[in-house]
Order: C-alpha cells, then sequence, then structure tokens
C-alpha cells in the first residue's frame, strides 16, 4: 500500500502544504525584493521544488501501469 | 518596424502550421482532433503549458499585481502548481480511459464507459456552454494588443484577420498545426518575459525609484479561505478541461504525459518576472490606460520598436493558440458528441463550420462589451470539475450507473448556478466545493440505491488481459 502510496504523497500532497506553508508561515513583514514580498517569492520557490518532486516519483514510483 | 516584426511572425506562424502537415497528408478525424497520439514529451510539453501562459496569464496577471496588488497571486499561481501534479498524477489514467475506448472528447469516454447517450449529451452541451466564454476572452486580449500595436485602425478588422489565422491553423492541421505553433508561441513568450523582465531589473538598479514606492503598501494577506478551496477546486478541475483531454490523447505514451508534468512547474518561473515588470511600472511613471496593457506597456518603454513587435506577436498567438485548442475542442464535441453518426470525413467538414460559427460568435462577443462572457466565464471551473467524480468512479468503481453520474452533475451544476445568481457568501469558500460536494453525495447515494450489475471499472479493465 506505502509503495503507492508514497508518490501521491510526494508528489501532491508535499506541494499543496509547501504552498500552504507560503501563505500562512512567511511573516508579513519580512521585506521586499524587487517590489514582491517575501510570501510570493516563497510561493514561487514552490516550482522548482514540486518539479524536482516529481521527477522523484517519476524516476522511483514506478509506470503504475495496471 | 513594429508592424512589420508582428506581421512577419504572424506569416511564420502559419507557416509552421502549413509545415506541421508535412507526412500526414490525408488524416482522419482521431487524426485531426487528437494527432492521432503521436506527440512525444516535447510537444506535448509545449502543448499542455499553452494553456498556462494564455493571454490571460500574460497581460491579466502583471495587470492584476498592477491595479490591486499580491493577494491573487496565491490562487493564480497555487492552482496552476498543483494542477501539474494533478496532471502528473490523473492524466496517464486518462490517456488509458480514453485509449480502452478510442474515445476523443470526454462525452465519448462518458458514453461508452456507462453507456448512455444522455450522460454524453449532458457533458457534451454543459462543455460548449463552459466553452463559448474562452474565445470571447481570447479576443477581448487580442483588442488590447492591437490597441497599442494600430492605435488608429478598426478594432474589428485586425480580430477578424486573428480570428481567420486561428481558423486557418485549424483547417490546415488540426491539433498538430496547434502544437507547432504552440512552440513558437512559446519560444517568443518566455523570449519576450526575459527580455522585458530583464531589462526592468536592470533599469530598477540603475534608477531605483520603485523602493520608495512600494516599500509604502503592507503585505496583503489574501482570504484564505477563498485562496485555498479556489487552489484545490480548479488544480483538480484543470483535468477535466475539454481541450486537456485532447492534449492528453495527443500524447504517445502516459510516460510521455509525466515527462512533461516534470519540466512543466518549470516554466512556472517566469511569473516573478511579469510580476517585477507590473512593480517597474507602478515605480516609474508607467501609466496604462488599462491595467491589463501593463506588461506592454513596459515593454514599449524599454525596447526599440521592432522588439516590442515580436513581444505583441508573442501575446497575440498567446490568444491564437488558446483560441485554436478550444475551436479544436467544441468541433469534435458538436460533430461526433451532438450529432452522432457522421463518417470521419464528416465530422472534420461540419467541425470547420462549427469553429468558422464559434470564431465568429466569440468576435461580435467581443465587440460587444463581452459582459455576458466575462461573467459566464467566472463559472468555468464550478462546471468543468463536475465530470471528476464520474470519471474517478468509472476509474475505480464497478457498481456505478450512469444515473447516478447523471443525477450528481445536474445536482452539483445546479447548486453552484444558484448560489452564483443569488451571490451567496459561503465564508469565502469557493462556491464549487459545495457544488462538488453535493454531486458526490448524489452519486454516491444513487449507486447505493441503485447500484449497475454487470459493470467493470476501468482499471479492472485493464488489468484483465486481453
Amino acid at each position: 500500500m506505502l509503495r503507492h502510496l508514497w508518490p501521491v504523497a510526494a508528489g501532491l500532497l508535499l506541494p499543496a502544504a509547501l504552498i500552504l506553508a507560503a501563505a500562512l508561515l512567511v511573516p508579513a513583514h519580512w521585506p521586499r525584493f524587487l517590489g514582491i514580498s517575501a510570501a510570493s517569492w516563497c510561493l514561487f520557490a514552490c516550482a522548482p521544488i514540486t518539479s524536482a518532486l516529481l521527477a522523484l516519483c517519476y524516476r522511483l514510483g514506478g509506470d503504475h501501469e495496471p | 518596424m513594429m508592424i512589420a516584426v508582428f506581421v512577419a511572425i504572424m506569416a511564420l506562424s502559419l507557416a509552421l502550421a502549413v509545415w506541421s502537415r508535412a507526412g500526414h497528408g490525408r488524416s482522419d478525424a482521431r487524426s485531426f482532433f487528437t494527432a492521432s497520439g503521436q506527440f512525444g514529451a516535447v510537444l506535448f510539453f509545449f502543448l499542455s503549458v499553452g494553456e498556462t501562459y494564455s493571454i490571460a496569464s500574460m497581460l491579466g496577471f502583471p495587470g492584476g499585481v498592477y491595479a490591486a496588488g499580491e493577494s491573487f497571486v496565491l490562487w493564480f499561481f497555487g492552482y496552476i502548481l498543483l494542477a501539474t501534479a494533478c496532471l502528473f498524477f490523473l492524466g496517464p489514467w486518462i490517456w488509458r480511459a480514453g485509449g480502452l475506448y478510442g474515445s476523443a472528447t470526454i462525452p465519448d469516454f462518458f458514453r461508452d464507459h456507462y453507456r448512455s447517450r444522455v450522460l454524453e449529451l449532458l457533458i457534451a452541451v454543459t462543455s460548449i456552454i463552459l466553452l463559448l466564454p474562452i474565445g470571447t476572452m481570447q479576443f477581448l486580449g487580442l483588442r488590447l494588443v492591437f490597441s497599442g500595436l494600430a492605435p488608429g485602425s478598426s478594432p474589428l478588422l485586425l480580430t477578424g484577420a486573428a480570428g481567420l489565422l486561428t481558423f486557418a491553423y485549424v483547417v490546415i492541421a488540426g491539433l498538430r498545426a496547434s502544437a507547432f505553433v504552440a512552440v513558437l508561441k512559446d519560444l517568443l513568450m518566455m523570449g519576450s518575459i526575459v527580455l522585458v523582465g530583464g531589462l526592468a531589473i536592470a533599469d530598477w538598479q540603475a534608477a531605483p525609484t520603485i523602493t520608495a514606492a512600494v516599500a509604502s503598501p503592507a503585505v496583503e494577506r489574501p482570504d484564505m479561505v477563498f485562496a485555498l478551496s479556489t487552489i484545490v477546486l480548479q488544480a483538480v478541475g484543470f483535468t477535466m478541461i475539454p481541450q486537456n483531454w485532447a492534449f492528453l490523447f495527443s500524447a504517445r505514451s502516459p510516460r510521455a504525459i509525466r515527462r512533461a508534468q516534470v519540466a512543466a512547474p518549470l516554466y512556472m518561473l517566469m511569473f516573478p518576472l511579469l510580476m517585477a515588470t507590473a512593480y517597474y511600472a507602478q515605480g516609474h511613471g508607467i501609466a496604462p490606460e488599462q491595467p491589463d496593457y501593463v506588461f506592454l506597456a513596459t515593454a514599449q518603454a524599454l525596447l526599440p520598436a521592432g522588439a516590442v513587435g515580436l513581444v505583441m506577436a508573442a501575446v497575440a498567438l498567446s490568444g491564437l493558440v488558446i483560441l485554436s485548442s478550444v475551436c479544436l475542442a467544441i468541433g469534435p464535441l458538436v460533430t461526433r458528441n451532438l450529432v452522432p453518426g457522421l463518417s470521419g470525413e464528416g465530422q472534420q467538414r461540419w467541425s470547420r463550420w462549427v469553429v468558422a460559427l464559434f470564431l465568429a460568435v466569440s468576435l461580435l462577443s467581443a465587440d460587444g462589451s463581452g459582459t455576458l462572457m466575462a461573467r459566464l466565464n467566472n463559472l468555468f471551473y464550478f462546471g468543468i470539475v463536475q465530470t471528476l467524480p464520474g470519471f474517478l468512479a468509472a476509474l475505480l468503481v464497478a457498481r456505478v450507473p450512469a444515473a447516478a453520474v447523471i443525477g450528481g452533475i445536474v445536482a452539483g451544476d445546479t447548486l453552484v448556478l444558484a448560489l452564483w445568481l443569488g451571490e451567496a457568501e459561503l465564508g469565502g469558500l469557493n462556491l464549487g466545493i459545495p457544488g462538488l460536494a453535493l454531486n458526490i453525495a448524489v452519486l454516491a447515494m444513487v449507486t447505493a440505491l441503485w447500484p449497475r450489475t454487470g459493470g467493470t471499472s476501468v482499471v479492472s479493465r485493464l488489468r484483465t488481459p486481453a
């Protein structure tokens, strides 16, 4: 069971948790860079992390062939 | 010079569409609508990310930041990012499910799996209604581009020419032309965003007037209930968009889909550049007549005329690629699902008329106020996501009857429409969520009361040796 579920946890739930963390945990008073708030920078950083996690799922998660 | 570069790029896109036909002279309907599942990861990637960087992203995203700050960025960026992950996991199953029945559209699959003409008609009609406003929205974006490209000329004439170009893509090579033009569009678009954003940042360092301008506003915390519910609803709903199914069916294999989705989030790294461009404009006295013009206004402030023509062509192509893919989604919904029994050749022939009609209606709607379509566009994800419970049930549960899926969709759509028309406030909750919840509840209840006998789930069928 765990063998089938870990790719979903890593590739879908973890990025969702990161997005949530970027929205809730970054203090509003942190400085801006190029006009963009720290919360938005953290949100943007979720993109390459998600890509890396999906690459991990692609490499190690098997083909999920029926 | 600006217009010359723009026209040259449009001509190049047409040449690419013609070239995409090479070696595929006479195509059948499946080839026309889904490229016969021949695209590898690269072409599939460019086709599918076209949805991410539409004309709305290129103009609307910086425009929204310029006009109202960052409060919408969380749900906008969050849902697109999670949608890539949803497609990574669900896309291969959609591909396999479609392959099992030889489907080219969503209603094709539901008709064949649930053996229900009523369900096919219900999904086809709702999909068409939900897709109609997208054409208008693209033409409204194109009008904005043309207002900067040729300020004195008739917008109807220019958008009409854009409509003709889209029609040409579709007629020349169907989805294959869309994919090839999407490659050109994405290369130009990446170049444009890097160029405008890069120059804005470089100029920012040289004359940092922006510091004063952006230091004052506090970080606006978005409405978390709305943002998070919208991210979830739209990310899963993204997998049920009719043209996305056509893209998925165009992929050579599930592996090609997953490889493309691994790379797709990296493509989103251009959003910070779009955002920086908006803030640069704010701090440097660039004041466009409409907020959505801010990216183009910044390009005009920073680039020579020829390069501005290139940027405008990139933005226009981003609208045309979406327009052509929506045309190719609506065509078969009418000729395969609403009007059954047409031959493959008939489907292609009648699809051209349907596409021409769709383009004409969208063009005229955009030339009017476009208000009705803009309002209908808000319903897009509310409605499009309602097929998801039925699809997941088809994958996993053999006992679900067609009546359960029909009941779920009708109940979900009705509730969403009632809430939307009544302007209901649910503490910020996205209105699609209660609709989806009711849909699932009705589907489960009808299945419990009147289970299907003799049915087989898609996963079971795929596991059974032929």
